[in-house]
């Protein structure tokens, strides 16, 4: 267990070094940061065109939570770059295993993607003039953080079939997070939605999670954020175990068939 | 026997300067859009196998459904023509910022770049096929948009003016193609490549007012917003949509779109020659 540790903290490394080869302190807080702060405030500044100002908090805290979610899927794109990069037999091969390496090749982007979902939620809410009922919203933020996780989950999931098929990462990371912006309660209540489409939408990450930041800030009774904060972790679990079944079945179809070093 | 012209003295015999001039630029024009169309073909054939470069055809649906949901739940039937149109103007930026902001450099990538800049065409027209047909993809946003919203949310948009529309939507390509160009250069010419091309998206739909009304937007900002083309494209389509646009203000639109695109393609083009100078004269027109 030490040991897996271990190798996940070295792919975190690696992960973060990668990064650093695409950004500086700088650019990430004056490019990436400031567009994420921009994506919010365009679906907020939109709330407050169309609507009242709780519409508006709704459209925003919606869209706060889900760069939480965004950002952790971006993992799609670092493990599809193993195939691509032609390091997955080495993975394979390695006495540690693949999993650790697998399931720590996109921490970094947890971490980011935890810094704006909390520079967003500090920011934003006083700026665009909904501010948050503090300290209650400070409650909200271990919830945010077990969607980062739950999230990253659902990403290593679908990074199955980037690393299945060649060229189709990007088509899959923006499916995965454009399907929980359309359809899991970022921008409209899920009551919106038809009830088949709704049963679906529950194993989706991200959906119980903001029910519960939904139901903090409005002080719901402890019950029902509970019970959303459990969902959310059980949706998470399980596409952990997707993902994992995913790379086992990739891993030893690959060795039997000694396509492992096949660029997808 | 002998032609009258071989009798006559030389001077006689020389085409009158302003006709040669005039066949020559015909000759020209012709060689240039044979290169352009060309162009654009050699980048389908490249997209084609590019699943990547279908992008927004998968994300403008979603899009749409998105700002559609909000809309109607507002209970702003108003507001429907800008979340039908949002998408398309979307795409189009996208496919703008996203794929022609890589031509030049994956064909750096791919070895293609030395025989472009060997071969006696200037590159900024190859660069200018390629980035319209990159482009073009993006109008089909527009396409996919409405369908969504007539299918999916049995809201069927009617364009009041549809020659105003068709012509907005024909000088928003066209500005498109001259911004795409220009942010190919600066891409292909900066260091900081991946942030440029992840970061310039939200700040420019919020600027070009792609979804709303630009006076949503602080009054400082505002200037700004009419620098870019999406702001006078947005609006002119949404006037298209509702029947609005007529006389002064539909031609002022329409020349501020084909101004800025105008102005993005001549940077553009100054561009992609300093970036072909500078590998020329540093001896890194191989290098990845």
């Amino acid at each position: 267990m030490i040991h897996a540790i271990r190798v996940i903290g070295q792919a975190t490394v690696l992960g973060f070094a990668e990064m650093g080869r695409v950004y500086t302190w700088r650019t990430w807080t004056f490019g990436w940061l400031l567009r994420l702060l921009c994506q919010v405030s365009f679906y907020a500044l939109l709330g407050s065109y169309l609507g009242d100002p709780g519409l508006t908090r709704f459209v925003l805290v919606g869209n706060i939570v889900v760069l939480a979610c965004m950002e952790s899927t971006i993992v799609v794109i670092s493990l599809a770059g193993e195939r691509a990069q032609g390091t997955l037999p080495l993975l394979a091969v390695a006495p540690a295993g693949h999993l650790p390496v697998y399931l720590g090749r996109g921490v970094q982007w947890m971490t980011t993607g935890l810094v704006s979902s909390m520079v967003a939620w500090a920011v934003l809410p006083p700026l665009l003039g909904v501010p948050l009922p503090w300290p209650r919203a400070a409650y909200a933020i271990p919830v945010i953080v077990l969607v980062l996780v739950s999230s990253y989950g659902y990403g290593c999931a679908l990074a199955g079939v980037a690393l299945r098929t060649r060229g189709v990462e990007w088509l899959v990371l923006n499916f995965a997070y454009g399907i929980i912006m359309a359809f899991g309660g970022t921008n409209v209540p899920l009551s919106v939605w038809p009830a088949p489409l709704r049963a679906v939408v529950e194993y989706l990450p991200l959906v119980h999670g903001l029910q519960a930041v939904r139901g903090i800030l409005d002080g719901a009774p402890a019950g029902h954020v509970l019970a959303q904060v459990g969902a959310e972790a059980l949706v998470g679990a399980g596409w952990y175990l997707v993902a994992w079944l995913s790379m086992e079945r990739l891993v030893s179809v690959g060795r039997r068939t000694g396509t492992l070093d096949h660029a997808g | 026997m002998t032609s009258s012209n071989e009798r006559r003295p030389l001077a006689a015999r020389r085409v009158p300067l302003a006709r040669r001039a005039s066949v020559m630029w015909r000759v020209s024009l012709v060689w240039r859009v044979s290169l352009v169309w060309r162009a654009f073909r050699l980048q389908t054939v490249l997209s084609r196998r590019s699943p990547s470069h279908a992008l927004i055809l998968l994300v403008a649906p979603m899009q749409t459904t998105s700002l559609l949901a909000l809309t109607l739940h507002a209970h702003r039937p108003d507001a429907v023509a800008s979340a039908v149109i949002a998408p398309g103007l979307i795409g189009l930026w996208v496919s703008s910022l996203d794929y022609a902001g890589r031509v030049v450099p994956e064909d750096q990538w791919a070895g293609r770049f030395t025989p472009m800049v060997a071969a006696p065409v200037p590159l900024a027209l190859v660069v200018v096929g390629r980035v319209a047909a990159v482009v073009l993809v993006g109008v089909l946003a527009f396409a996919e948009s409405w369908l969504v919203a007539a299918l999916g949310f049995g809201r069927v948009l009617t364009v009041r003016s549809p020659g105003v529309f068709v012509l907005a939507i024909a000088a928003t390509c066209l500005a498109s193609v001259g911004t795409a160009m220009l942010l190919a250069g600066v891409i292909s010419l900066s260091r900081a490549r991946d942030v440029l091309q992840n970061s310039l998206s939200y700040p420019f739909y919020m600027l070009g007012g792609v979804v709303f009304p630009l006076t949503v937007l602080p009054s400082w900002v505002r200037p700004l917003s009419h620098l870019v083309f999406l702001s006078w494209s947005a609006r002119l389509l949404r006037d298209a949509v509702h029947g609005t646009a007529h006389g002064g203000p539909l031609a002022l639109a329409l020349a501020a779109i084909l101004a800025l695109g105008a102005a993005a393609l001549a940077g553009g083009m100054w561009l992609t020659r300093r970036l072909v100078d500078a590998a020329r004269r540093d001896g890194t027109v191989g290098y990845a």
